[in-house]
């Protein structure tokens, strides 16, 4: 895999909860300032992505060898632990949001255990075919999805108002950057090419990989919130469950081309189905490292019944909302923070001698 | 006594009425309660072989079997031994005679080779050999040596080609005008030769060629034979029976000769077959108008005519274990990659079959996702099509008998391509290419989405639209899907049927029965007029796809998105297309990923979706590793770089 695929991984599996109710969530907690606050990460989450990039220059593998290399077999399984939570959590997470969305907006007929169902069979036949084709896949939807997601903002123009994104403060700068910094956990999926870590050639893939995705993803998040708040406005956007929906449901460029959002259904689905295998697969993966079996293939169905399981715990939607906050507050932002920091720190502590990075 | 006799006349009707109908009641059970011979033969019934349903008895008596292998080795060998005895006993009669009249320099000469020939053979035959010989089958007796005796080489023969209950091999004896005259043999299959040449170029100077000096033993006389006395264009030694059989069966003529232990393998390949036509089923206006025949020869002559290097390899591989097929391997030695043309000779090379006759056979046996529907090679009759693909650094593969040849390896976008894409300028070019991407796509999608919106997303139509869908749908009582399959199912049999009339009505027959069975469908509300459009549309944009198997691909793929959208609208759809993507961008073809240059991006020199210009495809695609990946330089029109000078025009 290269820098494309690279890309595409990160940018699918940090990109889909623009589709969700998050941009909702994060207008509620800046009002005019949420662009600001999803773009503000982009920063701060160079600093894992930079630290791990250190780590990786002088330790050989993906980041199950490097862990084993600087914190022992214990604390290799321990890391992979924390981030198969991570992973699965994530999965589960996604999978009950896009499946309660799924009957929300496209099949309100459907019964919810056939559309978790769907869901579930998608993600775990794209594993099954295995992580390079579902980036092969990516890469080759990103364009439209990005294209698709330009041509709502732009037919949107009609209903831009500059006012509705006053007061430009929102609720202050400083909760803005706390916000922010608080939620940048649902942008994990950057540690992928870690985990993958060898598969991608060289550091240089990984490091532009991991630039490009994440600054792709967050940007055109960031993006479309702005264009959210400037059609809707604070107020009513606090409304809407699923901004991305109602916002192609506005779209009106002539009588023959409207109420087209049932088409962008297409657009969310594949991402939704994509997110939640990636996810899959990558907790599959560090589950065949961490002990030590020789494919993940056989782990797939299991893994992924596990996971519409605890999909499929939460009682109703806004609970999974909540828990979702949660988690990515505390479990996702941990990881993503936490593990970076935990082996740059056992990397200097160590004091290793600098090793070329080469391809396995 | 009138009325007495009257009584007992019919006293003695009603007896033989009633003794008639006695008996007849008595033959009725008698035929049904006793056995009777059928009247007829007993039907025939295709049984199972011993090899596949061993008789118990025969199973369970090992000993039995060995013993009954055992005799037939025996007879093997005793006959071998007994016709090297009449061979001794024929050449003592002969010593005898010679001795009795005065013999001369020729009789003592031709007494003196006939004792070296037996003395030769009697070396062979030895006891191991002979139990070799006897316990080998019909097949593996073909990869035995030659031997020296003509009479056992001959035995071997018959044995191999059932004579002579099989008709078709020829064995000519003929009497090689040495000093001393040797017997020998010529073998080769009627109709499969061309007489003319076997009469002028093999017979005649076979038998007229005057007696060589000094030649004595077998490899120097084949020798002589091959270099100065045979003048067809190839002759070639042999030393087995493989060899013998590959000859003949290939439509050479074998020759044997008595005490020489190989052979000669003389081409005089001679049966009728198709001349060099157009092409069938890839018509192009401008370009060259030659197609594939089914001589393997001449397909390969025609990639070379256009394709003139030295460079250009041809290798051969025999494939099928019965019927030994040749197949031609070729490429561009110094532009194809090396571990691909490995690759292909392993696939093919490694093919395990009584015979592969047709080149989808072969396809079906060396791609690499042979239970997916979507084509992993190039089929072409077009050899200036191969010739292309060979510039690039594809390898091109040629099966005896068929007039279509495999390119490989392949993505799938060069099944989108045509063979006069090059031939027209860059826009005409690029137009039609993107008509056939957007054919491909309406192709695969149509129904689906049709079906899709109509169930569960009505409100991404225009309302004026609805309303038409619905009065035209008022008097269908079926649901569309049904509408769907139904006109789907016809299109399929018309296109069916249309390809099995003769060709003459094939086409006529195809439109009208589309015309009036569409029609007669919507006139008995059967379907609406909106699905005879939307399947008429889909049907002439399958139509726009190049390669015919890749059309089929994409028909099996729309049904399959047909009843996802059936199911799930829209977010069925979605999956069945992401589920379709990951698919692609998981195949390979022998090795290169089947949606490359687009994924795993790599450089397609500007020959993917659109064409660029000729001279700037300065690279060859990236994807194929070749050995040589530039194809010209950076400015190939060095005429735009300077000026007319005089003198120019000078050669």
């Amino acid at each position: 895999m290269g820098i494309s695929e690279g890309l595409a991984l990160v940018f699918l599996n940090t990109f889909p909860r623009i589709f969700l109710t998050r941009p909702a969530q994060t207008i509620e907690a800046n009002a005019g300032l949420a662009w600001f606050a999803v773009a503000l990460p982009l920063i701060t989450l160079l600093i894992p992505v930079y630290m791990l990039l250190y780590v990786f220059q002088r330790n050989q593998g993906d980041i199950y060898a490097v862990t084993q290399q600087l914190l022992g077999k214990v604390g290799a399984r321990a890391v992979s632990l924390v981030l198969i939570t991570m992973f699965v959590s994530d999965a589960a997470l996604l999978l009950r949001q896009f499946a309660e969305n799924t009957l929300l907006t496209a099949l309100p007929f459907m019964e919810f255990n056939n559309a978790i169902s769907w869901y579930t069979v998608n993600a775990v036949i794209l594993c099954y075919l295995g992580i390079e084709c579902i980036a092969r896949t990516a890469y080759i939807i990103l364009p439209f999805g990005v294209a698709s997601l330009g041509f709502v903002m732009a037919a949107l123009t009609p209903f831009y108002d500059i006012n509705l994104l006053g007061p430009w403060q929102g609720h202050g700068f400083g909760t803005a950057v706390r916000s922010g910094i608080a939620v940048s956990g649902i942008n994990f999926g950057v540690l992928i090419l870690f985990v993958l870590g060898p598969v991608l050639q060289n550091l240089r893939t990984i490091k532009r990989a991991a630039i490009f995705g994440l600054g792709g993803s967050t940007l055109l998040k960031a993006l479309s919130i702005f264009v959210f708040t400037l059609t809707f406005g604070t107020k009513i956007a606090l409304e809407k469950t699923i901004p991305f929906f109602e916002m192609a449901r506005l779209v009106y460029l002539n009588r023959y081309i409207q109420r087209v959002e049932s088409l962008f259904i297409m657009l969310w689905v594949i991402a939704g189905i994509m997110s939640i295998a990636i996810d899959i697969y990558i907790a599959c993966y560090l589950l065949t490292r961490a002990l030590n079996l020789s494919t993940p293939r056989p782990l797939i169905a299991s893994l992924a019944l596990l996971v519409t399981g605890i999909a499929m715990i939460p009682p109703d939607i806004a609970s999974v909302i909540r828990l979702d906050t949660i988690v990515t507050v505390t479990l996702h932002n941990a990881g993503l923070y936490g593990i970076p920091l935990l082996l740059f720190a056992a990397t200097v502590f160590k004091g290793r001698k600098k090793k070329s990075w080469t391809s396995a | 006594m009138l009325i007495m006799l009257k009584i007992s006349t019919e006293a003695k009707e009603w007896c033989a009425l009633i003794d008639n109908s006695i008996f007849i009641i008595y033959r009725y059970f008698k035929r049904l309660l006793l056995y009777q011979p059928p009247p007829q033969a007993a039907p025939f019934i295709l049984e199972e072989t011993p090899a596949e349903k061993p008789r118990p008895e025969e199973a369970s008596d090992p000993h039995q079997e060995a013993g009954r292998a055992g005799l037939k080795e025996q007879h093997y060998e005793l006959s071998s031994l007994l016709r090297q005895a009449y061979r001794i006993t024929s050449l003592m009669e002969k010593a005898k005679a010679a001795l009795t009249q005065k013999p001369d320099e020729a009789s003592r000469l031709g007494l003196e080779a006939e004792f070296h020939r037996l003395e030769q053979q009697q070396q062979e035959l030895t006891p191991l050999l002979l139990s070799y010989d006897s316990q080998q089958d019909r097949t593996s007796l073909g990869s035995a040596p030659l031997r020296p005796s003509l009479e056992e080489n001959l035995h071997v023969v018959n044995r191999l080609y059932e004579l002579p209950a099989n008709k078709d091999l020829v064995v000519r004896e003929i009497t090689l005008p040495l000093r001393p005259p040797v017997p020998a043999v010529l073998l080769f299959i009627d109709g499969m030769v061309d007489s003319k040449l076997l009469n002028l170029a093999i017979m005649q100077p076979l038998l007229m060629m005057p007696p060589p000096q000094g030649i004595r033993n077998g490899t120097g006389l084949i020798s002589h034979l091959r270099k100065e006395i045979l003048p067809a264009n190839q002759v070639v030694a042999g030393k087995t029976f493989t060899d013998l059989q590959d000859g003949i069966n290939s439509g050479d003529t074998v020759l044997l000769i008595d005490g020489v232990d190989e052979l000669l393998i003389i081409g005089s390949k001679g049966w009728e077959h198709r001349a060099v036509a157009k092409p069938t089923t890839e018509q192009s206006i401008r370009g060259s108008q030659m197609a594939f025949s089914e001589n393997l020869r001449v397909n390969t002559a025609l990639i070379r005519t256009m394709l003139r290097t030295s460079d250009l390899v041809t290798e051969m591989i025999k494939i099928g274990e019965r019927s030994r097929v040749n197949c031609a391997v070729m490429y561009v030695k110094s532009i194809a990659n090396a571990s691909l043309v490995t690759e292909v000779k392993r696939r093919i090379g490694s093919i395990r079959t009584d015979y592969v006759d047709d080149i989808g056979l072969l396809e079906q046996f060396i791609e690499d996702h042979p239970k997916l529907p979507f084509p992993q090679t190039i089929s072409t009759e077009r050899p200036d099509r191969v010739s292309v693909h060979l510039a690039e650094g594809r390898v091109a593969i040629i099966l005896e008998g068929n007039p279509f040849v495999l390119v490989v390896p392949v993505d799938m976008f060069a099944l989108l391509h045509s063979a006069e894409d090059f031939s027209l300028k860059v826009p005409a070019g690029s137009f039609m290419r993107v008509l056939r991407v957007v054919g491909t796509l309406i192709s695969t999608m149509l129904p689906a989405f049709y079906i899709a919106i109509s169930y569960f997303h009505q409100e991404a139509l225009p309302t004026e639209l609805v309303l038409a869908i619905v009065g035209a749908r008022g008097d269908v009582p079926f649901p569309a899907y049904f509408e769907v399959i139904v006109m789907e199912i016809s299109f399929e049999l018309i296109r069916e049927a249309s390809l099995r009339i003769p060709n003459i009505l094939g086409s006529t027959i195809g439109i009208v029965g589309a015309i009036i069975l569409g029609q007669a469908a919507v006139a008995a509300h059967i379907v609406s007029p909106i699905m005879v459009v939307i399947i008429a549309i889909t049907g002439l944009a399958s139509f726009t796809i190049p390669e015919y198997r890749f059309a089929f691909a994409v028909r099996s793929v729309r049904f399959g998105l047909l009843l996802l959208a059936a199911i799930a609208g829209l977010v069925g759809l979605s999956s069945g297309i992401l589920l379709l993507i990951t698919t692609l961008a998981y195949m390979k073809s022998f090795g290169m990923p089947y949606l490359s240059p687009i994924s795993p991006k790599s450089t397609g020199g500007l020959d993917v979706f659109v064409r660029g210009a000729v001279f700037r495809q300065e690279s060859r695609p990236d994807a194929l590793n070749t050995k040589d990946p530039t194809r010209q330089p950076h400015i190939s029109r060095r005429w735009t770089t300077a000026a007319p000078q005089e003198g120019d025009d000078q050669p």
